[in-house]
């Protein structure tokens, strides 16, 4: 299946309309994102088996998005795929980072709450000890 | 498979992967809303409402205090936090390293992990050892975020290269040996010495 990998521009601007796309109401509930070495298709097995363990050049790496819809709601499925160059890959991470810490918004956030709460206990007491020692 | 319970583990382990199946190991992140029943999720804030109305003397006050003994903080209630999974898995050996976090404080660390594990992927175990000992040089443990800055590190560490790079190799050749032996899953780190925590159950449970 040909494929069409976007820029790494828009692939980040598609990822974050995913990201948005994920309610609990609706269907899309999912975003599905790999990382892997691209490698050509063309490299036929050679002798060195371990050739792949210290390359002469850095490979691109091939990043992917999808919603995970099955073959059942083909026409639902959203695929995005972009190709990393070595050069670009510090650039791109903190840019997809970046991208993922805010879209996936739904996580756990840090309960500052009950520490909120103990503080305010804390100085309530404290000002009624005040009180009682004025009054 | 395997489940492991740390973040910081989950990479090393995932870089030792990568550095020794790097052609086919994968990455999936997989973030997801978990399911929430239409009947449920009505139930549950019908109950915050009531439980709500009836502990406040002031109904007219239409914003309950918050911190308030049994009054929710947040309305959070009726869903469920977002879980998110991390797998690397290799197709060729079978193995599967899993880390699964519901909390938002986690992914920064967790893509700079996935950064460095990137690097790994491109260029090789190279690109593991010099973070190896980047990360020695500065002192701080596997998870260092401040270790992608490069920049002054990396003139520091060619002058590491011109002393030690004779180990980098015997490294290589360990990792080779091992490798063919089919152990893939036990890879110590020799050289770089990542540490890992001995050998990983191999084809567990799936």
């Amino acid at each position: 299946m040909a494929e069409h990998h976007l820029s790494a521009e828009e692939f980040l601007a598609r990822l974050r309309q995913l990201f948005a796309s994920t309610s609990y109401e609706n269907h899309s509930r999912s975003v599905f994102l790999t990382q892997k070495r691209l490698t050509p298709h063309t490299t036929a097995p050679t002798a060195d088996s371990l050739s792949d363990l210290n390359p002469t050049q850095p490979f691109p790496i091939l990043i992917r998005a999808t919603n995970g819809k099955s073959r059942e709601k083909k026409g639902e499925k959203i695929k995005l795929s972009t190709i990393v160059q070595d050069s670009e890959l510090d650039n791109f991470f903190t840019r997809y980072a970046e991208l993922c810490k805010t879209g996936m918004s739904n996580l756990k956030k840090r309960d500052r709450g009950a520490q909120k709460a103990k503080l305010k206990a804390k100085k309530e007491k404290e000002r009624k000890a005040k009180e009682a020692a004025s009054g | 498979m395997v489940l492991l319970t740390s973040s910081a583990s989950y990479l090393t382990q995932s870089s030792q992967l990568i550095s020794a199946r790097p052609t086919s190991t994968r990455i999936t992140m997989h973030y997801s809303l978990p399911r929430v029943a239409r009947s449920k999720r009505r139930a549950t804030a019908s109950t915050t409402e009531t439980k709500t109305k009836s502990q406040q003397p002031n109904p007219a006050s239409a914003t309950p205090a918050p911190g308030a003994p049994g009054v929710p903080t947040t309305p959070s209630l009726a869903a469920p936090a977002a879980i998110l999974t991390l797998k690397t898995y290799d197709p060729v050996s079978g193995v599967v390293l899993q880390y699964k976090t519901n909390r938002a404080a986690e992914v920064g660390r967790l893509m700079g992990g996935l950064a460095r594990l990137g690097g790994v992927m491109a260029r090789g175990r190279d690109e593991l050892d010099k973070l190896d000992r980047l990360d020695k040089l500065d002192g701080h443990g596997e998870q260092g975020e401040k270790g992608e800055k490069g920049g002054g590190k990396l003139d520091r560490l060619d002058k590491l290269d011109g002393k030690d790079g004779k180990d980098g190799k015997e490294g290589k050749v360990e990792m080779g040996e091992v490798l063919q032996s089919g152990n893939v899953a036990g890879t110590s780190a020799s050289g770089g010495g990542g540490g890992g925590k001995g050998k990983r159950k191999k084809g567990g449970r799936k």
